[in-house]
């Protein structure tokens, strides 16, 4: 195995191997130590962070759906400085890369979010939330329209010197044109992408599944938008995308590679299997080496034409 | 207690009362920790193969210790999930993530111990009740469903020193009313120990008379979960006061003042 070389490069972002876990499927990785092996994680993304604590949505916050399941968690979450002090610590002595998510409801809060993270200790990158579709104000918001996601992104970089992702959402018309605003701003990456708007109704009752009617959906139902997005916008543009979208086995992650992805996030797959990153990371390198390959790269964007 | 991803062996597979079965499972890595406490429950789900649906395992409470490698779980046919796990024959495995969340504080086996249940909240509170029964207290289950035909099947209690009423909604078996009716009608006992499950309504109404009474009272609380590990925060509570806590892992098991206020 050790002929394969699994490290990756996402702008300055350097990770050991190409497999994260994505923001809110892993909480702040105390969560799985001693289940699983969370140092060989590529990178943990943290649960998405805002200046203040933030309750988030009545229940019922998920509810299954065909292959996939919806959730309007409501980015709940303890806000920065109850983050810094009670969770940097077990993320700190991780091997793996700790890339923080945050989100903020104006651009004023996530330029001061990603001034402060720039000096906490031990965060390696940021992830930027423009895209999360279970809040009213922030989130998809700024995700939605090229102009606001790039003042966004713009305002971020302004303040940190960190790496920077920024995670885009499905939920709009031309993803190439937001990415491409994103890009302009001199960020890092981009994470594609957010889970898909979408609800459920219980037919005899005809309540809503959801405590928030709406929610965003995941899991393997979205994969094929998600590989198509990554597709669109690594065709169009030069900067590193992170394929993220219903990815349960090392399979899907070869197609994501394929379809332009330099590295990936496994997300709600590790609800019903804790250890999916981990077996999607062992898959795939065993792939990368029966394949013949030496490097996570050479599989990047081979789509091949019918 | 560390959990475990493991696999679990039906052993068993029994109708015990209308759409509830009874699985009993193999799973010798669930005891590798310990011995799973009254309380805790296991996360449950189809191995996961080829098929991506149903795409989440679901909770269930531990309902018995069966064995040194052995659980019982009940099982209310309610949905997709549940008619597919439903359907899995002795010899089958499933995939089971395990034990989970905080079980029962164990009271001293002297003081008098009355464990309400309401439908299959009676899993949890049967487990801890035989557990007490080990400890040599004489544990009181009262427990209560809709109609004689959704109670499970409680015998075994008895033998080993508890005791078991029964209440249904409709009066075709026991007392002709709630559960929580029936708990009002126990004599006062000051200094009993008092735990709870069932639907939200019938804790309240519980933890009213546990209140007046000034007793000691623990509930489990039920949630919709996606993790069951504390990541997903889909289990959340709204305390008063304004706290929120995850089922999974701050609870099941609670304080009913804290869920209810003091």
């Amino acid at each position: 195995m050790s002929a394969v070389d699994l490290t990756v490069s996402i702008g300055r972002l350097e990770l050991e191997n190409p497999v994260m876990v994505a923001s809110g499927t892993f909480g702040y990785g105390s969560e799985y130590a001693g289940l699983v092996d969370v140092d060989a994680l590529g990178a943990v993304v943290t649960k998405g962070i805002s200046l203040a604590p933030t309750d988030g949505n009545p229940a019922p916050r998920t509810v299954e759906t065909p292959s996939g399941m919806l959730n309007a968690i409501g980015l709940q979450n303890p806000g920065l400085d109850v983050f810094v002090k009670e969770k940097m610590p077990f993320l700190r002595k991780l091997r793996a890369r700790t890339i923080v998510n945050f989100f903020g409801s104006t651009v004023e809060d996530y330029a001061e979010l990603a001034g402060r993270l720039d000096k906490v200790d031990g965060v390696d990158a940021l992830e930027v939330n423009i895209s999360c579709p279970n809040i009213q104000a922030g989130g998809l918001t700024f995700g939605s329209d090229p102009e606001t996601a790039a003042r966004v992104a713009a305002e971020v970089r302004g303040r940190t010197e960190k790496p920077l992702l920024v995670k885009l959402s499905p939920n709009v018309t031309d993803i190439v044109a937001i990415a491409r605003a994103v890009a302009e701003t001199g960020v890092d990456g981009l994470t594609l992408i957010n889970t898909l708007r979408g609800m459920a109704v219980d037919p005899v009752s005809g309540k809503a599944l959801l405590g928030n009617v709406i929610g965003g959906l995941s899991g393997p139902a979205i994969r094929p938008v998600a590989v198509r997005a990554v597709y669109e916008v690594a065709q169009a543009l030069d900067i590193p995308v992170v394929g993220c979208g219903g990815i349960v086995e090392w399979p899907d992650a070869v197609e994501f590679l394929r379809a332009g992805a330099c590295a990936l996030q496994v997300g709600s797959a590790t609800f019903r299997n804790p250890a999916a990153a981990l077996e999607v990371l062992r898959g795939l390198e065993a792939f990368i080496k029966k394949a013949g390959h030496r490097k996570v790269g050479e599989l990047v964007s081979t789509v091949k034409a019918q | 207690m560390q959990a475990v991803q493991t696999q679990a062996e039906i052993i068993r597979r029994e109708t015990v009362a209308r759409s509830t079965l009874l699985l009993e499972l193999r799973a010798k890595d669930l005891f590798s920790a310990g011995r799973p406490e009254p309380g805790q429950f296991v996360m449950l789900g189809p191995l996961k193969g080829d098929s991506t649906d149903p795409f989440l395992n679901r909770p269930f409470s531990i309902h018995r210790l069966s064995g040194s490698d052995r659980l019982e779980l009940l099982i209310a046919v309610v949905g997709r999930g549940t008619r597919i796990i439903g359907t899995l024959e002795p010899g089958q495995r499933l995939s089971l993530l395990g034990p989970l969340g905080n079980g029962f504080s164990l009271p001293d086996p002297k003081r008098p111990a009355l464990l309400v249940a309401g439908g299959l909240g009676v899993a949890p509170l049967f487990f801890l009740a035989e557990e007490l029964c080990s400890q040599g207290a004489r544990p009181r289950l009262l427990y209560g469903a809709g109609s004689v035909d959704l109670l499970v099947p409680t015998d075994g209690l008895q033998a080993q020193g508890g005791s078991v009423k029964l209440a249904t909604d409709d009066g075709s078996a026991g007392f002709h009313g709630f559960v929580s009716g029936l708990l009002e009608e126990e004599p006062e006992e000051p200094g009993a120990y008092l735990a709870a499950c069932g639907p939200m309504e019938m804790l309240k109404a519980v933890a009213d008379v546990a209140e007046s009474r000034k007793l000691e009272l623990e509930v489990s609380l039920e949630s919709r979960m996606a993790c069951g590990l504390g990541a997903c925060l889909g289990c959340t509570v709204f305390l008063p006061g304004g706290a929120n806590r995850r089922v999974c892992c701050d609870g099941p098991v609670f304080l009913a003042r804290e869920v209810f206020g003091p």
